[in-house]
Order: C-alpha cells, then structure tokens, then sequence
C-alpha cells in the first residue's frame, strides 16, 4: 500500500506529538525530583518488532537505549503480548542502561487485532536499592550490588497487576512511595502513548500504519546512508582517558575508536580500548550503542528524522570484556560518567570527519552530588542527585555556551527553590566560574559552581563523582586555542576550604559545605586574534579575569588595548 | 454609556469598531508607528466627524497591540538591570542547563534579556518556609541602588529566592529604588510572577521589567489622545490570554501583553466557532508585517500557562499562537546567490508598498498583487486609498524582473508564490506538527491580507475548506469589543484537604472576597453589574501538576468540597482557591445582523485530487469586483462571487449536522444572578 507523502509527514509529526505527550504526563504525574525537575528520563514509540520511530528530545542515552530493551521484550515474550500488558525491565545485560533506569512498555494494537507497535517511558529512579543511596556508585563491584533487576517482566498482565514483582520491588528500594508514584506514572504515561498510537490505527488501519512505519525508518536510513556516502572514505581514531577505574585512584582507563567510512556504510571499532574495570563505570551495550548514535547524528543534517533507520548503515565492533561491552557481572551503575568521556573520544574522531560540524572538546566531567535526606515539610527521606554542567568548545565561528549539560546528558539543573523545599540543603551559589573557560579567538564556555550547605543539625553523608580532574584531561582546544579548565569538588566547613578527591563518600558537618566545580570548554584560535573590544567585554562582565586579560589576551584592562608587540 | 470601541493596532493599519444596539461600524486607518496614539486619534476622530458617533455613548473601549512583541524581537529594549539573591547572577545565562538542540555541538544558549555586567547580588536570604534567614541590610540596599544609578538603568527587575512567600524583601528593594531613582521602573518577581523555581520567574521578571517603560510610554499616551479627543470610557487592553485588563495593570504587567494583538484575533475565531458550528478551525491573521496562526480545536484555542519567547521561559497563560515573520508588506528581494526572498524585512506603514504611494520602491508581497490585477486601485480601503499600479509594476520589474530576466507578472507570481510556501510552513507547525490533519479543519483567514493568500495556502496544506468571516480586515478589532472583562483574586492554600476545614475555606473564600469587590469597587463605575465564578486548584501530594476544578458558589458549611473530589484527603492538596469576577455589561447589540457568524463565506480550498496544478486554486482572486462589503474594502476581493474552481457555500451549512445550538449574543451576555 502507497502512502502519500502527506500522510507519512503527518504520521511521523502525530509520533513524535505523543511521544511529547508521554513526556507531559510523565513529569506532571511523577514525584521525584529526579523525573519533575531534573528530567531524566525519555518517552518513544517503537513498531512491533522494538524499532525506534520517535522520542521525546531529552536524553540522548536514553534514546538508544529504549529499543535494545523493549526488542529483549519481544524476543522473550514473542506472541504472549496483548491488550492490557504492561512490561518492565531495567537488565543492563538485557538492552538496558543500569539498573536505575526503568523502562516500562505498553503495547498497542489495531481493530483487528494486531500488534501495532509499543509505547515506552523510561526514568531514572533516584535509589532503586543496591548498596549505597542513589544506587549508582563509582567503586560497585558487580551488578549484584546494583538494585533489584527485573529482565523484561509482564508487569501487569492483562491489565491486572503483578502483586508479587510491585512488593519485591517496594521492599528493595529506600522510598518506596516515590518509587512507586513514579512507576505509576510512567505507566500512565506509556497507556496513554499506546491508545494514541491505536488511534492512529484506527486512522490509517493496522497494515497501512505498520506500511507508513517501514517507510519512515527507511527514509531515515536512505537519509543517512546518502549523507555517509558523500563523505571520504578512510579510517579516523581517537582516543580518551577518564581518570581512573573506580577502584585504585589514578589508575587511567582508556577509550579508544577506529572510524572507518566506506561507501554508504560506517564503522565503530572499539577493540583497541581498555579491558573492563572492576569498579562501577564500565559501559554496557545499550550505552555504547546510545553513544555512537549520539556522535553520528551530530555530523548528520538535523533535519534527519531520528528513528531506527540512523544505526541502519553502522556496525559497532566491541569484543565482549571491554570498558565497553563488558561482560556480566561487571558493574556498570555509573556508566553515564564514563559515557561522556566515550561520547568526546567520538565526537573528537567525528570532528576529523567533518570538522564544520564539530567544536573544540566540552567539559565531561558531569559533577554529581548524591545525599539521602528527609524533607522538611513531609519528614519523608528521599535521595538527591544534583547535576551540574560544564562549558562548551567553542568553535571558528562563536564562542562555546556556558553551563550546558553535555553529549548523552540533558539534564536540567534542579532549581535552587526546588532543592530546599525538598531537603535539608540550602544552595549557596548556582554561578560561572570566572577564568574556566579556555582562551581562544573564540572562548569555550564557563563551567558551573554550585555549593550545597547542609542545613540540618547532624552531619550528612553525601557521595560526589567528578571526571576530567586531572590535569592532562582538561578539554581540549581548537587552532591554537587553550585548554578549558578541569573540573574538582572542595568542603568548606569551618571557614577553611579543602580540595575533595574526585570521587569518594563525605560527610558535612551541620552548616558546612560541598562545592562542586565544572570545567570550562575549550578554546578555538589564538587568544591573541580575540578583539580587544571582545576581550573587554568579557572583562566587563567577569568572564574573565585582569590577570587573564593582561597575561593571556595581553590586553591591558586600564587603556582596553593590547601593546603593540603583543599583536600575533 | 454601553458601546464598545475596539481598537486594533497592527504594524501597517488601524482597525477600529464600533459596537452598539444598532450594530457594527468599522473603519481602518493607516497606523503611525512613530506615534502609535496618533493613529487611535485618528480613528476616534473619523468616527465622531464622519459617522457623528456620540463618544459619551461608549463605556468600554478594549485596544489590541504589537507594541511588546515588536520590541522583543526587534531588541530594542530600554537598559534594564536585575538585581538577585547574592550566588545567583548567573540565573538567566545557566537557564535550565539543557541543550537547545541535541545534536548540535555548535549549539548556542539565547542571548539573556539582562546582560551580566547589569545583574547585581544582594546579600539576603528568605527560607523554604518564607521567614527571613538572612535580613537584608540597609547599607547592602544602598549599595545596589548605587550601582543601579551608575548602570544608568532605565527598568530594574527583582527577583530574589522565596520572595513568592514572602515578598518583603523584594518590596523593601522595590521602595528604595523608587525613591532614589524615580525615573527608573521597578518590577518584582513576587508581583509579576509569583510562582516557585528561581529561573522561569526571573525570566519573566526580566522580560516584563524591560518592556515596562515602553508600554507605560504607551498606555499613557493613548489615554492621553483618546482624552483629548473626547472619548471618556477607561481604556483596556487585550492580554495575550484574551481576557483585558486596565491601563494601570498593563503598565505594571507589560509581559502580559505580548501576544495582546494575535489573542484578540484568537477571540474573535472562537466566537466564530461557536456561531458558525465549525468547531475545528486554523486561524490565518495575515497583517503587513507578520502573520498568526493559531489551531482551534473544538472551538477552544489551547491556553498555554508556562511558554517560551524567543528561548525564554514566559509565566503567563497565553493563546498557543505561532507567528511567522511575513505579511502583506514583506520586502521581495533577489539576494547574493540570486535567489528570490521574501520577508522578514517589511515595508511597514511607511513608506510601506511602492503602490501606496508614500515614497516605497521597493516590492513587496501587496505590490505582486497590485501587478497581477488581484486588488482594485480605485476601490482600495473603501476607496479612502489609491492604489498606484504603475510604481508597483516598477518596483517589481527594477527589483525582480530585472535581475532574473523574467516578465514582470512571472516575478510578482513568483513572490506570492514563495510567500504561500512559508504561509503553508506555519499552518503545519500548528497542525500537522502537533499530530493534526489539517484536512479536518477549515482554514480561517483574517487581517488585511489573510483572505488574499487562503486560498493558495489551504490548497497546499489541504486544509477542508477555507471559511471567511465577514469583514476579516478587522476581524482582530472585532475580537477586542467581543473580550470579557475579568479579575482573578488567587489565594495559596497548599495543605492537604484533611487539614483544610469547611471554617479554613470560608474563612479564606470571604477574605477574598472581600477584598475582590473593594478593589472591584474603586476600577469600575458603580452599578455595574459582576458575576463570581469560584475555581480551586487541587495536585497530589508530591506531585507538582494542578488540576483546576469548579469550586461551588454559595455559603461553605459541612464538608466543603464537592463529592466528585478525590476521596483521600490524605493524599490529595488543596493548592489554591480563586474568584473569579466577571464584568456584565448591560447592554449588547440584541440583533446578530452584523455580529460575527452568521454571515461567514465557506469555500472549498482542495482543489479535486487530479487538479493539482496551482493555477487552479489561485484562479479564486480574480480581478472582478463583487458585491461591496459594506465596511472593508480590503476583503472584498474576497467577496467576490465564486469563481469556477470554487463551489460556493456562502450559505452553506457547517459540515457538523448541527446548526449553532444558540445564537449567542455578540457580547458576554447579561445574567441576573
């Protein structure tokens, strides 16, 4: 059957509507701060076989991630899917991310009958059981101290409700009712998705809709095979470092990729790069695929629908044992640290490929402050994760954004009125560091510093997670730019400041603090070449510092001009 | 004492109506975007010399504007300054933290309203329960005065943490600005948006403070033209959510008026819905310089409470309009890589096109169909306008033919074609990009140029049928006098129901109430007659999202919520209790003679499936005159018996079985309560 382009468009638009649908109802319903305020998580729809036709654009790992699950669900429960059904399933060695991202399925299905496709929400819960609050943890030694797994279960079966999978869930996470309120919520979210999704079958009839679903995904595939075809081909490599392996400070583990374009095809190569680690970073398949779909799609047009049809034309090589692809039961709770350094080995590979698409290196060091405490009105604990983001490289054409989330993350910061009306914390400062973004023609972006207070009166434990502290890690310039600045975590208590390491458990004395810092993107061009009058603005302004205008633009604040011996 | 004038502003004319027991009068004058106000004067005088409208006989005079969005998009805002909680000057530049676009490592942030040089921290801190954790000084007050005088600001915004719980601090900075700089306007966050999350409420802030001198400017003048000339009513102006409020309040919420000119014509469309029995429509307000379009959906525009301007987060309930940058006075023009582009440059009102006469050689949208026959030059605005064809054939051979050796009607077909492109651009995001078929929907175009391009768009987009209102040229105006006069009076309550008694709600509700007709009493004239309409708003505890409900009218006693509530007290929040207080105007046109339905034009805009071809569905604007609209001449060609390639339902029924369940009077109709 032949679909007219109009209503192929019109499809693909009403998709991508409920897939944002699903994400309205899922932050309205929620009750985590993590899902209402943070927005981690994501809402697609997938054709019967688990192929990604759309999503909500929020989280790129997520992306990804969805239909590896959702297809270990189809391959497990083949023809037992019917109306009333809802899956569940957060196995990081069975399509998903890490345990604390949950992803529920709903099923739809047309007049007939037939399966029509799937809707999905996916969430991160902030403690989902495991060892330490919050669940992620850097130093985890399997899985098995990760949370409770549940591998692509029937949650509700009929549209009756698993009894026994909702208690083994209540009794192994901390805040059961958040967990729960938030379950409900993606649930009602992807319901919602799904009879959407047979309205559209009513519409256009199953077999018609299912006709204009194989057609999207190959227009994206022709897309960007065409896309792929006019570039050169050959083979790019790069390769990264995060500062250590979760266990023994220091010990580097390394990222490496071999890019090879041929024809209409692309190839990720990842055999070169370290072996797994043994703690709580390694990066499990879905991840990895979440990452290389991340670093193709940014050199792709973004008028490139994204679905499916995008990895059509890729092969990724990863031998099972890797950092990446480990092998069960590595540990992967903080794989996201991880994926962001992998997401800058790519996209520093991609930039060779094509450099007009790309910009000097961003920061991922991705800072997270974990803590579990009570809410002031409520009495009721609940776990914390606060993001904050980094700089942005700039590039030959502008200077890079200040205090974006970056590559696979796209979080949003948590309000400052949001954290204290929720925990026993006070957030001092959400500001720009001055000086952290790397000089240039063009400026990389300036790294946030948020400092949370403890405001009860007992000590709080608190988990913090840095990357890209050390000092060689910074991100990286462009044409003879600098380096932006590297990204460190610091205790105040007492009114003395100390240096924390970048990873590790803390306590903060009543009324003390935990700093966390960002790193700045990296420059592009030679600072030298940056206008006189930008760099006094930018003076003006407190981007940058006096020093730093007199020593590395060589412009002297009191007279706004650069000697001329200093002119490049 | 019971008329009402509505004026509406566009970028290139001046629409006005005029609303009585006799019906409509309309008149549209070219508008003076130098001097907005000159224009209304303009207007109020054609009406009391040409018409001998008696002015004391109008009570209400409602005005629609694009004087804030032009300003936003343009930049050309006054030096305005933020003053915020110390640790938080970079509110505005973090944002939210996310990505413009995802994929994009090139991806910049919008530019902050506020410049960071002119962000200024005060050292004060109010807690989570809204009590003072650290006071502000008088000598931190000081400070920040000092360094506003030195910014040479001319609007500050104060937005400081909690302030929505207590706004002590915020007034105490509001106060000592006022006195040290009295010529600087001062906006707090816990007036203008007084909702929790430090970054949507110091946008909103920063938006409203810096378009506040500006509509002050304006507001004033305009009460100070219309004064002039003679008209006593209280001047209103349109909110971007359809309802209106005074000058007063305009010029203290500037951020409420930014769609104050699309949302009239929002309101006019839903008026049509409900008379005509189209439920589902797409407005089509194509002005000079921009056009609107907005989806209707079972006769209801979708109102947004939280939007984004421009990348910025607005708190302010407005109609989901989305606006594209082209209109009847959109320059033509052949750029460097010589390829033909239209707009967003625009001629405006002056010169404006090269065939009004007033200096302009430069093509423009009107220009093409100057050349190509499709406006009358001698009957232009009723003939108040003529049309000089010869300097629009000019303009469009020197500025297109010419350079791409074509024939002058090819270049003028050529840039109404480009036109209808980005047109059919904007009905789509509205539609097809939120899951709508336009096929289901019937395409309604209004504004000086709406009905010369609905046709040609609607065939590209296919939308159902294309339905004319009578006199779409100031169907936007007609809007304005159609608009309820309405206050909301918002008390917070946020306690779980359980905790909340039948006294705890009485006792708030006859509080609010109270204070509802005191302030009521010192806007309006007395014997004006209101109605109350009681809302509350209810979320579950934990959650964030509130869901408004119906609160009973009457005495609160027993259990006082309704029985259809949730059952667990425990776990669901009464968040907030609102009185609502309606305006009735006593008098409204009894006759719908000349009100807004019934006499709409349906056209057929698909042309049949194997008549693709362009041609067929331009052939509508031809050049013959057709039987006058009374009022406008600018929609007539419009008017103009259907041609061929258009079946005619100019009495047709609405596709829905049902006629218009009640012919509703044109004007919020008077109830005895």
């Amino acid at each position: 059957m032949i679909h007219d382009p109009i209503t192929t468009e019109v499809v693909r638009h009403a998709l991508e509507t409920i897939a944002e649908e699903m994400g309205t109802s899922l932050r309205r319903t929620a009750m985590s701060v993590v899902i209402k305020d943070l927005r981690d998580y994501s809402c697609a729809v997938f054709d019967p076989k688990g192929h990604l036709l759309a999503c909500t654009m929020d989280i790129p790992s997520l992306m990804a991630s969805m239909a590896p699950a959702l297809q270990a669900i189809v391959a497990k429960w083949t023809d037992d899917i019917g109306p009333g059904d809802v899956f569940i399933t957060n196995h990081p060695y069975l399509g998903c991310a890490h345990t604390s991202d949950v992803n529920i399925f709903v099923p739809a299905f047309g007049a007939d009958g037939s399966l029509v496709g799937f809707a999905g929400a996916a969430a991160h819960h902030a403690d989902w059981g495991g060892r330490v609050a919050g669940t992620a943890a850097y130093d985890s030694r399997s899985v098995f101290q990760e949370g409770v797994i549940l591998a692509a279960l029937k949650l509700v079966e009929a549209g009756r409700a698993n009894a026994a999978i909702m208690d083994i869930i209540r009794e192994n996470v901390r805040h059961p009712a958040q967990n729960m309120g938030d379950l409900r919520a993606q649930i009602a979210a992807a319901t919602a998705g799904a009879s959407r999704m047979a309205g559209l079958a009513g519409r256009h009839g199953p077999e018609g809709l299912r006709a204009i679903f194989d057609g999207l995904v190959s227009y994206t595939a022709r897309r960007t095979r065409a896309e792929l075809a006019a570039l050169p081909d050959g083979t790019w490599s790069a390769e990264g470092a995060i500062d250590d392996d979760g266990i023994t400070p220091g010990n580097r583990v390394t990222f490496r990729v071999d890019v090879t374009v041929k024809g209409d095809a692309i190839t990720f190569d990842f055999s070169r790069g370290d072996r797994q680690m043994p703690g709580g970073m390694n990066i499990p398949w879905s991840s990895l695929r979440s990452a290389v779909q991340y670093a193709l799609t940014c050199i792709l047009p973004q008028d490139i629908p994204v679905n499916e049809g995008v990895m059509d034309a890729v092969t990724i090589v990863a031998p099972v044992g890797g950092a990446v692809n480990p092998a069960h039961p590595a540990a992967v709770s903080d794989r996201h640290i991880a994926c962001e350094r992998l997401c800058d080995v790519l996209v520093s590979a991609m930039g060779q490929i094509a450099p007009h698409r790309t910009s000097a290196g961003w920061c991922v060091g991705f800072p997270v402050f974990i803590c579990e405490t009570r809410s002031p009105k409520t009495r009721d604990a609940s776990v914390l994760l606060g993001i904050i983001a980094g700089g942005a490289g700039a590039h030959e054409g502008a200077d890079g954004a200040s205090g974006i989330d970056v590559h696979l993350s796209n979080c949003a910061i948590t309000p400052a009125e949001a954290i204290e009306a929720n925990y026993t914390l006070r957030i001092d400062r959400y500001e720009l560091i001055r000086d952290s973004g790397g000089a240039g023609r063009h400026r990389g972006g300036l790294g946030i510093r948020a400092d949370y207070r403890n405001l009860s009166d007992r000590p709080m434990d608190v988990q913090t997670e840095v990357e890209q502290s050390a000092a060689d890690s910074a991100p990286w310039p462009l044409d003879g730019g600098r380096p932006g600045t590297t990204c460190a975590v610091a205790m105040i208590a007492d009114g003395a400041e100390r240096p924390l390491p970048s990873k590790g458990y803390f306590t903060i004395p009543p009324g003390g603090v935990v700093s966390m810092r960002a790193g700045g993107g990296g420059g592009a061009g030679d600072p030298l070449a940056r206008p006189e009058e930008v760099v006094m603005a930018d003076l003006a302004a407190g981007y940058i510092s006096e020093e730093a205008a007199r020593t590395i633009y060589r412009v002297d604040p009191a007279t706004g001009r650069r000697p001329r011996t200093a002119a490049a | 004492m019971n008329d009402v004038l509505g004026i509406d502003i566009g970028g290139t004319f001046t629409d006005i109506i005029l609303i009585s027991r006799d019906g409509a009068l309309v008149e549209k004058v070219p508008s003076t975007p130098d001097a907005p106000a000159r224009a209304i004067a303009d207007g109020i005088r054609v009406l009391r010399d040409r018409h001998g409208v008696d002015l004391s006989s109008i009570g209400l005079f409602c005005h629609g504007s694009t004087v804030a969005t032009n300003a936003l998009l343009e930049g050309k805002l006054p030096r305005t300054g933020l003053v915020v909680t110390a640790g938080f000057r970079d509110v505005l530049e973090i944002g939210s933290m996310m990505r413009p676009s995802l994929f994009d490592l090139r991806v910049s942030k919008p530019v902050p309203i506020v410049p960071r040089q002119r962000v200024f921290e005060v050292a004060e801190r109010i807690d989570r329960e809204g009590r003072v954790d650290l006071p502000l000084t008088e000598a931190e007050i000081a400070r920040v005065v000092a360094d506003l005088r030195e910014a040479q600001v001319e609007a500050v915004a104060v937005c400081l943490l909690f302030s929505f719980y207590n706004p002590a601090h915020e007034r105490a900075l509001a106060a000592a600005i006022a006195a040290a700089l009295p010529d600087v306007s001062v906006t707090v966050s816990s007036e203008v948006a007084p909702e929790i999350n430090e970054y949507p409420r110091a946008s909103t802030t920063a938006i409203s403070a810096a378009l506040t001198p500006l509509v002050a400017r304006y507001v004033s003048q305009i009460g100070g033209s219309t004064a002039s000339e003679g008209l006593a009513a209280p001047l209103y102006v349109m909110q971007s959510s359809g309802g209106v409020m005074t000058a007063e309040e305009t010029a203290a919420n500037a951020h409420r008026m930014i769609l104050s000119g699309p949302a009239a014509g929002v309101l006019a469309a839903q008026r049509l819905a409900e008379q005509s029995g189209y439920r589902d429509m797409i407005t089509f307000d194509m002005g000079g310089t921009s056009t609107d379009i907005c989806l209707i959906k079972d006769g209801r525009a979708d109102l947004e409470r939280e939007s984004m301007f421009e990348g910025r987060p607005l708190l302010v309930p407005q109609f989901a309009i989305h606006t594209i940058g082209a209109g009847g006075g959109s320059l033509a023009r052949v750029d460097a890589a010589g390829l033909l582009r239209v707009g967003p440059e625009s001629a405006g009102a002056m010169p404006g096109p090269a065939c009004y006469g007033r200096g302009g050689t430069r093509p423009t949208v009107t220009d093409a169909h100057a050349v190509l026959g499709r406006i009358d030059p001698d009957r232009f605005l009723g003939g108040d306008m003529r049309l000089d064809v010869e300097a629009a054939r000019l303009a469009v051979q020197t500025g297109i033919a010419d350079p791409l050796g074509m024939s002058v009607e090819e270049a003028a077909q050529g840039v109404l074609d480009i036109a209808d492109a980005a047109m059919a651009r904007g009905v789509r995001v509205v539609s097809v990009n939120k899951g709508y078929d336009p096929r289901d929907f019937a395409l309604v175009p209004f504004g000086g140029a709406g009905g010369m391009h609905a046709l040609t768009v609607g065939a590209i987009v296919e939308v159902g049928r294309v339905v004319v209102p009578p006199r779409p040229g100031i169907f936007s105006a007609v809007g304005l006098a159609s608009s309820d006069v309405k206050y909301d009076f918002i008390r917070t309550i946020e306690r779980p129901l359980d905790q909340v008694g039948a006294g705890g709600v009485a006792a708030v509700l006859s509080e609010l109430e109270q204070e509802a007709s005191a302030r009521l009493a010192a806007r309006l004239p007395a014997g004006v007659a209101v109605e109350m309409r009681r809302t509350a708003r209810l979320r579950y505890v934990m959650q964030d999202n509130k869901v408004e409900l119906p609160f009973p009218e009457g005495p609160v006693e027993g259990r006082p919520w309704p029985r259809s509530w949730p059952n667990s007290t425990k776990r669901t929040a009464f968040s907030s209790v609102t009185t609502t207080l309606k305006v009735v105007w006593s008098s409204s046109p009894s006759g719908s003679r000349h009100s807004g339905g019934s006499g709409a034009v349906a056209c057929r805009a698909t042309p049949p499936r194997h008549r693709r071809s362009r041609r067929a569905a331009v052939s509508i604007s031809g050049r013959r005159a057709g039987p006058r609209c009374r009022f406008c001449d600018v929609c007539r060609c419009l008017r103009a018996r259907p041609s061929s390639a258009l079946r005619s339902s100019r009495s047709a029924r609405p596709p829905s079985s049902s006629p218009p369940a009640s012919r509703r009077r044109w004007m919020p109709t008077a109830t005895s309560s």
